[in-house]
């Protein structure tokens, strides 16, 4: 079966002043296949939002391609485009943002329904209450205003949001980093029972290794806008092949005092992604180490 | 740690202070460039304009309402008493200019004094103030100004105390507002956190960051309190003794249908210098907050 | 041993709400106790009333408690009971503090090293030049590259690293007895905190300071913590060494805490991705 998205050679730069250029996502080919997660993670600076961002066409791509379910989106019209972004949702960061504070939360569920014409009349209140329910409310909480909900329970607000549509592909964008960490637990337990119930894909924007461990099925590591290492999870995290991979999952502190490990004292940071005029960053090359595991040459 | 791609960052440092790239961004303003140019232009006018066209501006030199170029009327043409135009607007300049600056600088005192502790404090503090900042909002600002004049009788010094005083509610608000924005913010909690003051957070810290809007708000009541300077000498509440544009305009409202020239070139005096003023303080704004300019 | 700071039974309101409640612990020199604890528990309020800090500019008021402070003198003083003149000279010299957003928390218009040269020169009466000389030694402690290029530098010109490192240097710069951490790393990348947590315990050992951090991540307090006061909901919920907290936890909400932190490396060996077994926690 062919895999639900496609992204190849995707590119997406923005010019910054000057004749300089944010190379923010560089040459990335990725694959989502149906009833999976992929995770991409990085650290701020490294294109993961924004190419989630252009994958949903949130940014028009500066060029390459986003097949979702035989279809290239990529350069479609706002027409065209309306019907297929049905399929594919996005969660952010900040439930608190996402939300409008004037107006009740099943209205911002009940809005993508009534945007695709997928519901009517009382049909709308009805919908609106089974996503409720499946997202773990009770369907009354729709008449509350968003300020009477706590942070965990406004993201699942917008979960619900983003199931409205019966997307197949749900980008979630940093979607559990603002939460406490025993509301996050549920939130991750509560993503994971919906992708096993309705066959969701995900796409998992992360900085937060363990959390990705966690929920991924193959996890992509992203560097100054390219994909560095590509692979099941297991390979990943137990054999990672690229040295920035390695000095990610080294950084992380464990959550256990007997494991602590004597931190190097560097002061090295990454380098921006703003190259001056004239200049352009030098493309990775992907090598196969294992089946389905992909790692860039290291020069 | 090798990395498979090597970018040369761009320098990221030797931005300089933020004000070095507000002026950056402010020499590249054509408009506002030319505001400063014009301005330059009529202060260094108001200051020595009379080395090169050194006339009395008070003396009857000619038959009355003779407009350019008729006659032995000067340049700009003579007034209702025969006094030269040219040599008024020349001269003109320093009374509205010094009413303008000693006006704003009671607004910027006031205003600003009044806005950051207000700011700052809040609590009964901050309403106790702001009442009375609401009084003087409420008071129609040319009435007030006249009830001053007249109680003190016109001289320069009045006028500008009446402009000022009835100016500065709206820097008082404006400070206010920055103040609530940046007690906040983590800089001033760890300014407290390190034992500073609180006259030292307001003034050395809070402040700095809070001028770029008050510049902007200041240079445009400037060019304000010269139309201001200019309505009350038209109304006959300017100084009497001293030369000045609005002067020049009121005394000749019941001539000008009869002498265009007595009211035309000292109007496009103070258009200019409030011209000037605009220019300047919306090229500050847009130097200030790149992000804003096009709205 | 004599602690260093002995906070006794702190209790903070707002208004009709309290923030913190009959909250105490003891932090001695050279150690680092962290106070953990999600959103609402009140540990910012808790390490914002140590500085006194609490009362300005909010509503908060410190009801009940005390926090005894071992002055340099040796006497233990009450800093509940202190007047603001007190207070002034303590923060940023004897006791002080770094914040979360390191974007933030210095201020734009001036030079990173000018500003750490005004806390030396307000407590230490350095003159100027003794000043700089100090915050050079600074910043090449908090291992700043090229110390004296930075100095001149503005908070913009530099990454959030640096600036927290700055902080950390502005910090330190008197020679604090005891340091407060505010979330120190929550708003940096992960090998970024990896960096700072390196320097924050290589400095604990140079300096001798006694630190207080503050935070929600189990992951740096398994990574600095000498001894470990969980918070919860205004209360201290369970304390104890670092190593009796996680392994040994006996309290329910320290035990459903810790079941929903994710933790690298305990997936390893599954294929498939698993949800976390939480524990049913019910206040």
């Amino acid at each position: 079966m062919s895999p639900l998205v496609e992204v190849r050679d995707l590119c997406k730069q923005f010019p910054v002043g000057a004749g300089a250029t944010v190379y923010a996502v560089e040459g990335v080919s990725l694959e989502v296949g149906r009833g999976e997660t992929l995770a991409v993670v990085g650290e701020s600076g490294c294109g993961k939002s924004t190419l989630a961002h252009t994958m949903i066409r949130l940014h028009d791509p500066t060029s390459g391609q986003v097949v979702l379910d035989g279809v290239d989106i990529s350069t479609l019209g706002n027409r065209a485009l309306r019907e297929h972004r049905r399929k594919m949702q996005i969660i952010f960061q900040d439930p608190f943002a996402s939300l409008d504070p004037r107006r009740p939360v099943g209205r911002a569920v009940a809005e993508p329904l009534l945007i695709h014409g997928m519901a009517k009349g009382d049909e709308v209140d009805e919908k609106v209450a089974d996503l409720f329910v499946k997202v773990g409310l009770e369907a009354d909480m729709m008449r509350q205003y968003p300020h009477q909900f706590s942070g965990g329970q406004r993201q699942r607000v917008c979960i619900a949001r983003a199931l409205a549509t019966n997307p197949q592909l749900v980008i979630a964008d940093e979607a559990v980093s603002a939460l406490d960490v025993s509301i996050q637990a549920q939130v991750i337990n509560l993503m994971m029972g919906l992708q096993a119930d309705l066959g969701l894909s995900y796409l998992f924007i992360s900085h937060d290794l363990a959390v990705v461990e966690r929920m991924s099925h193959r996890v992509a590591v992203m560097y100054l806008g390219q994909i560095v290492e590509l692979g099941p999870r297991r390979a990943i995290f137990e054999n990672p092949q690229h040295s920035y991979t390695q000095r990610l999952l080294d950084a992380v502190p464990i959550a256990d005092p007997r494991a602590r490990r004597d931190r190097p004292l560097l002061t090295d940071e990454i380098p921006s992604p703003v190259w001056p005029a004239g200049t352009s960053p030098e493309r990775v090359v992907m090598r196969e180490v294992a089946p389905g595991h992909l790692v860039a040459d290291e020069g | 740690m090798t990395v498979p791609v090597t970018p040369v960052s761009p320098e990221q440092g030797d931005l300089g202070p933020p004000g070095r790239q507000a002026l950056r961004l402010f020499i590249r303003n054509k408009a506002a460039v030319f505001g400063l140019i014009l301005l330059v232009a009529i202060v260094f006018m108001t200051l020595f304009g009379s080395f090169f066209y050194d006339q009395d501006p008070s003396r009857i030199i000619a038959r009355p309402l003779q407009g350019p170029g008729e006659g032995d009327a000067p340049a700009f043409g003579t007034d209702y008493l025969g006094r030269d135009v040219l040599a008024g607007v020349v001269n003109g300049g320093s009374t509205s200019l010094t009413v303008a600056l000693v006006a704003v600088l009671l607004v910027a005192v006031i205003g600003v004094s009044i806005g950051a502790v207000s700011g700052y404090y809040g609590g009964w503090i901050d309403v106790a103030l702001m009442r009375v900042t609401e009084m003087f909002q409420v008071l129609p600002a040319l009435l007030f100004a006249m009830v001053i004049v007249a109680l003190f009788e016109p001289s320069t010094r009045s006028v500008s105390v009446a402009i000022g005083l009835a100016s500065w509610p709206q820097t008082a608000r404006l400070t206010r507002a920055e103040f609530l924005r940046l007690k906040n913010l983590e800089f001033v909690k760890a300014a407290r956190a390190s034992g500073a003051s609180d006259f030292r957070i307001i003034w050395g810290v809070i402040f700095p960051n809070a001028l770029p809007p008050l510049i902007v708000s200041i240079t445009l009541i400037m060019g304000a309190a010269i139309l201001f300077e200019s309505g009350l000498a038209f109304l006959g509440l300017g100084d009497p003794n001293s030369q000045s544009w609005g002067l020049m305009i009121g005394l000749s409202r019941q001539t000008f249908l009869n002498g265009w020239w007595t009211v035309t070139f000292p109007g496009m005096a103070i258009f200019a210098t409030v011209l000037s003023f605009s220019l300047i303080g919306d090229g500050l704004q847009d130097a200030f907050n790149p992000k804003l300019r096009g709205r | 041993m004599e602690p260093v700071l002995s906070v006794r039974g702190l209790t903070v309101t707002f208004g009709s709400f309290t923030a913190v409640e009959d909250v105490s612990f003891d932090i001695h020199a050279g150690q680092t106790l962290a106070v953990v604890g999600e959103s609402g528990s009140g540990k910012s309020v808790t390490a914002l009333s140590i500085m006194r800090l609490v009362e300005l500019g909010t509503r908060g008021k410190i009801e009940r408690g005390e926090i005894l402070f071992r002055a340099p003198d040796g006497e233990m003083i009450d800093l509940v009971q202190q007047p603001e003149g007190e207070m002034r000279a303590i923060r940023g010299n004897q006791i002080s503090m770094i914040f979360q957003e390191p974007l933030t928390s210095l201020n734009p218009v001036y030079s990173v090293g000018d500003q750490v040269a005004e806390a030396v020169i307000l407590h230490q009466g350095l003159d100027k030049e003794a000043a700089n000389e100090r915050v050079l030694e600074m910043f090449r402690l908090v291992r700043i590259p090229e110390a004296e290029k930075r100095m001149v530098q503005f908070p913009h010109e530099m990454s959030g690293g640096m600036r927290q490192r700055v902080m950390i240097a502005m910090a330190l710069s008197c020679d604090p007895k005891v340091l407060i951490a505010d979330e120190p790393t929550t708003a940096l990348d992960v090998t970024i905190q990896a960096q700072i947590l390196g320097l924050m315990r290589d400095l604990r050992e140079q300096t001798g300071a006694a630190v207080l951090i503050i935070t929600h991540d189990m992951g740096v307090v398994a990574e600095v913590a000498d001894d470990v006061v969980v918070m919860n909901r205004a209360n201290v919920v369970e304390r104890g060494p670092v190593t009796q907290i996680f392994e040994a936890a006996t309290e329910p909400y320290t035990r459903a805490l810790l079941a929903s932190v994710p933790r690298l490396g305990s997936m390893a060996g599954r294929d498939e991705p698993a949800p976390f077994d939480l524990v049913e926690y019910q206040p």
